[in-house]
């Protein structure tokens, strides 16, 4: 089946990457890999997204050692670790070794280690999944990140994602575990360094145990950037909490897949969104919220502001299994469009069969307010100036969700210095 | 919910199908089967023009080309299409002057339904064509209508007495290729309703139609088609209900409505086919294709539909906002009880400037039933200030049953509002007491939710409609929750 490699084969520029790998379960993937199609504009999943054209070109292995100027630091302390198109870098990386009952490392050492055993491979099913299978079938490297039982990481995490210039594969695979008890905040930022012909694919897998709780932060900020592809699968135990706030603020192509599962009564998942398109960036986020047990809640708020020939696409699924009593998820998806070239195509789903539960969903299209706009105006404020007030006002409640005061303040100057160039 | 609650929705789920008793009247069928010959034996049979056995042949070929969508959330065994009849026709075809001649066994029916002639006659204000089967039996009030030009009679009449209009009009909303169901109707449609309402005239009545599917294994494949020519103004109401069969029917339907400019048209439906008994055996399959075009400036389309029946429901009523400042409108109560499957909802196209839709839908879900609403809002770059509104609502009585919202919103031009809010829950415990606490039995009680649940909708319909809806879900719910 491995020689099966035709001329014909759409993958053919990335099946040759993609053979030999010593990770867990890489040749079912690559197998899979052979037997699935590139996503179409039949694909329901990607009905809106085109990834075709990502196919259409060779593509080199990553270039784990290419020399990078690194951002400044956070203002506020965090933990830095550095990935560098998907491989560690522990000379760019803060030392992680210091914290009891905590492992910061580069996944690759750990695979046979008892918790990654345990849980690798277990929240990323392929199914239909191409881009899941692909890295599935070769991983670049990844962050492990366990915190054992009752432990508070006493510190952010600031994970960095550098990709550079060339046609690279980037296949970052995270696996996040944390135990009965433990709390973890993760700050992920994707930066590019003049890539724009490059793919970042990435799988993370997150294990939140019984009271655990973990948020995460990403950031899309790839100015000249790859097609980024990501896909997280998340299990939830019982009074855990899962947050992620996902902020795009520039890129070429980006899909966000987040897929939750509820799995323990009174698990909690948020998930929040920003993004701001403008020149061609096409921002697709995908979520999957599964109620599998009673007395579990959700909540998502996305919310977009479209500019240029931007698309914004968003699709979420809440899934309420039968039996899943006393389910409360709440869905909201909020989008605005600027300019004639620009798109939204939102999808809110929901799918229910238990009865005893508040679901609900909404979302929005529209244009910033004109009555608004000129209540700012009358009183002397230019247009543009009550544009940009207006905009901000519209992202706060997003914001205002992030709990950390620190990220929360410098994200909001990064979203004001997008919104000027909206 | 109490024991209380529970005893009444088992018996909601219970109620067995009122309506399904069969009418013995010899029928003449076309031979099992579908192929070529079948579509020119309907077409001989109807002895129609050559161009329309084209065009039934030309979708025919089309349809042999398709495959059968799959993307519902329905679950059925494969359809054999070449397990049925194709055609069924009443064998004494009555020529009637007046309804006393009409066979009464016939009579007795729609009596059974409780829509008969003479009642309806009577109330005054709603000329029935009744499609029994696939022939159109009798058509009141044709001498009322034609005084204004208005133009209401069967598919077959029109074809042969106003030929030009219909082929103007004939698969311009819904083309022979739009789907695989749209595709199969073209090919073999029997009989239905066409109607054309001339320049400025705002028709004083009511129409309706009441089909019925009868002979058992027969498909029924009725197309109708709906004119509003400039600032003409016309409401036009379908009700079906099907006898009770064992093996599933199939039903594919094509509605057609053209709105000029300045015109309304407002098409209600109550359907309440056999839906299966409570294993979930037998109930008709329903796939319709149902859309409206408003094609000139101002002109507005509103669909209103009440849902009780059908083992399958697979229908979208659309509304393609073509001319500017045009509305198109959807209202919608889908009931589904035992083993029924409802995949149903609207598209909203909108293409012309300053238009408007609404979308309000209400899904009610009891027993083992799945309830889905899925619905497509698409703004196009010319619809400049083009607004939508929609509402899906679903309420769930049983926890067994599934409630299913799959909005679709795409919007390409800056200047559109779009909205959309869904709600998915039960009926309270608190709401149910305090009906209780004032007195108020719990079925009762439940029917006053259920009711005041659907009211948006049910506010749209005609009021003779209104009050069989009602009574529709009433009986539908009844053990009777209401």
């Amino acid at each position: 089946m491995m020689s099966t490699i035709t001329a014909t084969d759409p993958k053919a520029s990335v099946l040759p990457l993609l053979e030999g790998s010593i990770w867990p379960g890489a040749a079912e993937a690559l197998a899979h890999v052979y037997a699935l199609p590139v996503p179409n504009s039949r694909t329901e999943a990607w009905k809106y997204t085109r990834v075709g054209r990502l196919f259409n070109q060779p593509y080199a292995t990553s270039n784990g050692k290419a020399n990078v100027a690194l951002p400044a630091r956070l203002p506020f302390p965090v933990t830095r670790v550095v990935f560098v198109n998907g491989n560690f870098r522990a000379d760019l990386s803060d030392e992680l070794k210091g914290q009891k009952g905590l492992v910061i490392d580069s996944l690759k050492n750990h695979l046979t280690h008892g918790p990654v055993k345990e849980h690798y491979g277990t929240l990323a099913a392929m199914e239909e999944r191409l881009f899941t299978a692909m890295n599935t079938a070769a991983p670049t490297d990844g962050m492990i990140l366990l915190v054992t039982k009752g432990v508070r990481v006493d510190k952010p995490i600031h994970v960095i994602h550098i990709t550079t210039a060339g046609r690279q594969l980037v296949q970052p695979r995270d696996l996040f575990m944390l135990q009965e008890g433990a709390e973890a905040e993760v700050i992920i930022e994707h930066l590019a360094l003049d890539a724009p012909e490059s793919l970042v694919n990435s799988v993370r897998e997150c294990v939140v145990g019984d009271g655990a709780r973990l948020s995460i932060h990403k950031l899309q900020h790839e100015v000249n950037g790859p097609a980024n592809i990501s896909f997280e699968g998340v299990r939830v135990a019982a009074k855990g909490h899962y947050s992620i706030s996902t902020t795009t603020l520039d890129g070429a192509l980006v899909r966000n897949d987040v897929n939750v599962a509820l799995a323990g009564p009174e698990a909690h998942a948020e998930l929040n969104g920003v993004y701001l398109l403008n020149g061609s960036t096409h921002c697709d986020n995908h979520t999957y919220i599964g109620h599998d047990v009673p007395d579990c809640t959700s909540d998502e708020l996305y919310k977009g502001i479209v500019a240029g020939k931007g698309t914004g696409v968003f699709n979420g699924k809440v899934y309420v299994k039968q039996d899943a009593q006393r389910t409360r998820a709440y869905q909201s998806n909020a989008n605005i469009l600027l300019g004639d070239d620009a798109k939204v195509y939102t999808k809110p789903e929901l799918e229910i069969y238990a009865d005893d539960v508040k679901c609900s969903h909404g979302c929005t299209i529209g244009r910033l307010d004109e009555k608004g706009l000129f209540y700012l105006r009358s009183r002397g404020v230019s247009e543009a100036e009550a544009r940009r007030m207006l905009a901000h006002a519209f992202m706060t409640d997003v914001l205002e969700r992030i709990a950390n005061e620190d990220w929360r303040t410098h994200l909001a100057s990064l979203i004001d210095a997008k919104l000027e160039t909206l | 919910m109490s024991q209380d609650t529970d005893d009444i929705l088992r018996e909601v789920t219970e109620k067995e199908y009122a309506y399904g008793f069969v009418t013995n009247i010899e029928s003449e069928l076309a031979p099992k089967g579908l192929n070529e010959d079948t579509v020119r034996f309907i077409s001989t049979k109807k002895n129609e023009p050559e161009w329309l056995l084209e065009w039934r042949l030309e979708a025919f070929r089309g349809w042999l080309k398709m495959t059968e969508p799959t993307w519902g959330l329905l679950k059925y065994p494969a359809i054999d299409f070449q397990d049925a009849h194709y055609y069924s026709a009443p064998k004494k075809k009555p020529q009637l002057n007046s309804l006393d001649e009409a066979d009464p066994e016939l009579i007795k029916t729609f009596e059974k339904l409780g829509i008969s002639l003479q009642e309806q006659k009577r109330l005054a204000g709603v000329a029935v064509d009744v499609v029994f089967d696939s022939v159109s039996v009798k058509t009141t009030f044709q001498a009322t209508l034609k005084e204004k030009g208005i133009i209401f009679c069967s598919f077959s009449d029109a074809v042969k007495e106003h030929p030009d209009l219909v082929r103007k009009y004939l698969g311009t909303v819904v083309p022979r290729t739009d789907n695989f169901y749209a595709a199969l109707n073209s090919a073999v449609f029997s009989d239905g309703s066409f109607c054309y309402i001339p320049p400025g005239v705002r028709c004083p009545m009511e129409l309706s139609t009441y089909f019925r599917i009868n002979s058992a294994n027969t498909g029924q494949f009725e197309r109708t088609l709906l004119i509003a020519d400039e600032g003409s103004y016309e409401s036009y109401l379908e009700g079906c209900t099907a006898p009770m069969r064992d093996e599933n029917q199939l039903h594919a339907a094509v509605v057609e409505l053209v709105a000029m400019k300045d015109a309304e048209l407002k098409y209600s439906t109550v359907q309440n086919w056999y839906p299966g008994d409570e294993n979930g055996v037998g109930g008709v399959y329903n796939f319709v294709t149902k859309r409206g075009l408003c094609l000139g400036e101002r002109s507005k389309i509103s669909w209103t539909q009440v849902e009780t029946g059908s083992a399958i429901t697979w229908k979208y009523p659309s509304c393609v906002l073509k001319g500017d400042h045009s509305i198109g409108e959807f209202y919608s109560v889908a009931l589904t009880k035992h083993h029924q499957q409802a995949d149903t909802g609207t598209k909203m196209t909108h293409i012309g400037k300053g238009t408007k839709s609404t979308i309000v839908s209400k899904g009610i879900s009891a027993g083992r039933s799945n309830n889905s609403y899925r619905g497509l809002v698409k703004i196009g770059r010319g619809a400049k200030g083009a607004r939508n509104f929609s509402q899906c609502d679903s309420l769930l009585l049983g926890d067994r049953c599934g409630a299913h919202t799959f909005p679709y919103i795409e919007s390409e031009n800056p200047s559109a509002m779009v909205e959309h809010e869904a709600t998915t829950s039960k009926i309270g415990e608190d709401q149910i007491f305090y009906l209780n606490q004032r007195g108020i039995e719990t079925e009762k009680a439940v029917s006053l939710i259920v009711n005041g649940y659907c009211k948006e909708v049910l506010n749209q319909l005609p009021m003779e409609f209104a009050v069989e809806a009602q009574k529709l879900l009433a009986v539908s719910l009844e053990g009777s929750v209401g």
